[in-house]
């Protein structure tokens, strides 16, 4: 499938090499596939990457070229297959290692040394190579080779135990969040590790753990916090009281995020619900003692918050710079004004899967845009270009490796 | 290659509070120069919200000359502080002149603020044809919605993360983890190294326009690629599976302990049993296989409970996992940087010595980039208001100290 011709990305010089499974790895190469980098994503022969059965797909028919979650995080890069536990893959691979500025799996070291893609072994091969691992708990420490799940990674980080109501189990981020957060994390620390190779020409390795991250991107803080007062951040249901006036609210055809945190935010919170009495109560008027009476204030609230909609609300509060927003499904978002003047929603057709729209740049740049250039490859899609046009293996050879399941 | 391969890359960080801050942080702890550009007249609200610290009433007024926070110690050291009031014409002259000498800008004014003051992408590039700039916002510097204000909760509301927290039998109730805030923080970083990319590479700077609310949403692939496929919203399902069972959380000894347990295999199932212990109930015909155990799972949670509730949380992790089964212990946010393994990870590191905290004993963050060879690292404590003003317009800006003296005359230091 020919590529469409944009301008240049920003990352448009570097090969990476793929072998991922779900969203921590893929989601990490998948941000440098969007900004130009020539990903080439390696799967297992005939069944690939897990992603593949995991869905959603259309009319909820499974299929290994129609999964949602595969088409989303595989866009842009190209793909073939590989039985890495084979020497002959393991001898193709090295080929290819050989040429790229990056590799991204998720291996543990006892196992990448088996393969022979510990970085000691391949920065051998290229001095300049750069080898991110991204696993749920790292390459080293007493929890490294623990089984795990996003539960599991929420629970053991210190998110779950803040979220979900008081009195009842803790829950969690949405289900995969964590390997978003990771993935961009790692990325991150690649390019940067790219910045230093650039400068003396030696690549290193990266221990990326979605249990990390996770402790310190999203809970870092709050231990910090935790830390000086001697008491664990609680875990407080549908709302964050000690910011003040910070809930999650009904009101007539959904969920609003009510915030008026500071003392003027919440007088004019006051204003926007046309001035009730109970708005010049004086329990109202700082952010403690509005913590502290927390399920009054939102009884009074409530019923003005049922007779409006989401939108009404917002634009109200908007008005008013009062920093409420809906809660927003996925439906309102996928079909958002703003987000669709944004541009927020690429479409590319896929020759199996067909014509989807999909979600698009976390940012925008300038002068080197994120760009929707192909769709995520079908399995193997782009074997013979990798392996006989670049690698030079002749037709006889890709066809016996192929038959003997190594490619 | 020293450990700080940022080092020699300026950054002009304008940013306050959280995402901009610990964008330009990670810049900062691998060796970039950051300077914060704060003001005396809108202080950063990492500086002024006091947080509780054991033992000590809280505190209501912080001299910002001589005292940071632990947020703001965690967000920006290895920074330097610079104030200029730049709503002053001369302010804003002393700002451009700075991002003259820099390689990147960070801010997170409200789109029209920055353009009001002409303190644009446009103008930066007048004096710094390469400058790179990333702006972060709520909704993005342009679109229908471009002047909204939000704070994380809200953000996370649009986003669509927050719609996805909560139990079967309740309303959503949102995580409260201002989860875009720090989420924004780590695509920021990756952004302006991908800006620096280009830049080596073809001497071009750009402008990065970060909307928080796009950020956020490519977080949720599989529940948007739901709706857009078959217009299907998601149930919510706390921390249920759709089709696998034991699945969730389970009380251990004391007081909110609790232990996760995901058995999604037959392997996993056959462990857990063996963990338990072998007990008649696991050969239940109820519990029998995948199907079965979902149909069954009440039940099922139960009598796991009944093992699980005399047992420490880490205690019946160990056990589970001993025999694969995927489990963890329910951590606190005081746990975590105590635990063993986050210890070995070396995720947390104390305050600086000659850090301006009220306590001696504190923690912050140690980098997020793990990085063996150049790994980068905290090196000087965040700055009191202002501290470096002789540095960045003496040193950097090569001005005399009575210039210096007649612009805080003026005003136009504050």
């Amino acid at each position: 499938m020919k590529e469409l011709q944009m301008p240049e990305g920003a990352l448009s010089d570097l090969t990476i090499l793929e072998l991922g499974e779900m969203v921590s790895v893929p989601f990490c190469t998948k941000l440098m596939a969007d900004m130009g980098a020539e990903v080439i994503k390696i799967e297992t022969p005939l069944t690939g990457d897990s992603a593949r059965q995991a869905g959603p797909f259309p009319d909820d028919i499974p299929h290994q070229e129609k999964s949602g979650l595969f088409l989303y995080l595989n866009a842009n890069k190209l793909g073939i297959t590989l039985d890495i536990s084979k020497v002959e893959g393991q001898e193709l691979l090295h080929h290819l290692i050989a040429k790229a500025d990056v590799i991204v799996y998720s291996l543990q070291p006892e196992d990448a040394e088996r393969l022979h893609l510990n970085y000691d072994y391949l920065k051998e091969l290229n001095e300049g190579i750069v080898v991110c691992s991204i696993t749920p708990f790292g390459l080293a420490g007493p929890y490294r080779s623990f089984k795990a799940t996003y539960l599991t990674v929420n629970h053991i980080s210190g998110a779950a135990s803040t979220i979900g109501r008081p009195e009842r189990e803790p829950i969690t981020m949405p289900e995969g969040w964590e390997g978003y957060l990771t993935g961009v994390t790692a990325a991150g620390a690649i390019l940067c590790a790219l910045h230093a190779r650039d400068m003396d020409g030696k690549g290193q390795d990266l221990d990326m753990a979605e249990a990390d991250v996770m402790a310190t991107v999203l809970m870092g803080a709050r231990a910090n916090m935790a830390y000086l007062a001697g008491e664990p951040t609680p875990r407080t249901g549908h709302r964050m009281p000690v910011m003040g006036t910070n809930v999650t609210m009904p009101c007539k055809d959904g969920y609003i995020a009510l915030v008026a945190n500071e003392d003027d935010q919440f007088q004019r919170l006051v204003e926007v619900m046309g001035n009730p009495e109970w708005g010049k109560e004086e329990i109202f008027s700082t952010r403690p003692s509005r913590a502290a009476c927390a399920d009054a204030l939102e009884d009074l609230m409530l019923p003005w918050l049922m007779e409006h909609t989401k939108e009404e609300i917002f634009s109200s509060c908007q008005a008013g710079r009062v920093p409420t927003a809906p809660m927003y499904t996925p439906e309102e978002i996928a079909n958002h004004p703003h987000l669709v003047e944004r541009g927020f929603f690429p479409e590319i057709e896929h020759p199996v899967a067909g014509k989807w729209r999909y979600p698009g740049a976390p940012c925008l740049f300038s002068e080197s845009p994120w760009a929707l250039r192909r769709p995520a490859p079908t399995l193997g899609e782009h074997n013979s270009e990798v392996y006989c046009d670049r690698l030079g293996l002749s037709l006889k050879d890709f066809l016996g490796l192929r038959d003997q399941g190594i490619i | 290659m020293n450990q700080y391969p940022l080092r020699g890359i300026r950054v002009i960080d304008f940013s306050w509070v959280w995402a901009g801050p610990l964008g330009a942080r990670q810049l900062g702890d691998m060796g970039a120069e950051v300077i914060k550009v704060e003001s005396h007249r809108r202080i950063d609200l990492a500086r002024r919200h006091p947080t509780r610290i054991k033992g000590r009433p809280l505190k209501n007024e912080i001299d910002h000359d001589s005292e940071v926070l632990i947020n703001f110690e965690n967000y920006n050291r290895n920074k330097l502080s610079v104030t200029l009031d730049l709503g002053n014409e001369e302010a804003r002259l002393i700002a451009k002149r700075l991002v003259g000498l820099a390689d990147v800008v960070v801010e997170n004014f409200p789109p029209r603020v920055m353009k009001k003051w002409g303190l644009s992408y446009d103008e930066f590039c007048k004096v710094n044809p390469s400058i790179i700039m990333i702006s972060l916002s709520a909704a993005g510097q342009w679109g229908p919605l471009r002047d909204i204000m939000t704070y994380g909760p809200s953000l996370g509301g649009l986003a669509g993360v927050e719609t996805l927290v909560g139990y079967e039998d309740d309303m959503p109730l949102g995580s409260h983890r201002d989860a875009t805030d720090p989420m924004a923080a780590v695509f920021a970083g990756f952004a302006v190294m991908a800006a620096l990319r280009y830049k080596n590479r073809t001497g071009k700077g750009q402008h990065i326009d970060m909307s928080q609310w796009e950020a956020g949403a490519t977080t949720i692939g599989y529940p948007l690629m739901d709706w857009i496929m078959n217009k299907r919203n998601p149930k919510l399902m706390g921390t249920k599976h759709p089709w696998a069972a034991p699945h969730g959380c389970y009380r251990c000894l004391g007081d909110d302990k609790w232990v996760s347990i995901s058995v999604i295999g037959e392997e996993e199932w056959l462990g857990l049993c063996r963990a338990v212990g072998d007990p008649e109930w696991a050969r239940d015909e109820r519990f029998k296989d995948a199907a079965s155990r979902k149909m069954n799972e009440e039940e099922l949670d139960h009598l796991i409970e009944g093992w699980t509730s005399e047992l420490a949380s880490y205690d019946a992790m160990l056990r589970l996992q001993e025999q694969g089964v995927p489990s963890a212990a329910t951590l606190n946010t005081l746990e975590i940087p105590k635990d063993p393994h986050f210890i070995s990870r070396h995720l947390w590191t104390t305050i600086l010595p000659n850090s301006k905290l009220e306590v001696d004993d504190a923690i912050m963050e140690n980098p997020y980039w793990k990085l063996s060879r150049t790994p980068g690292a905290p090196y000087r404590p965040a700055p009191t208001l202002g501290r470096d003003q002789n540095y960045v317009l003496g040193e950097l800006l090569g001005m005399s100290q009575d210039e210096i003296a007649e612009l805080n005359k003026k005003g136009v230091l504050l």
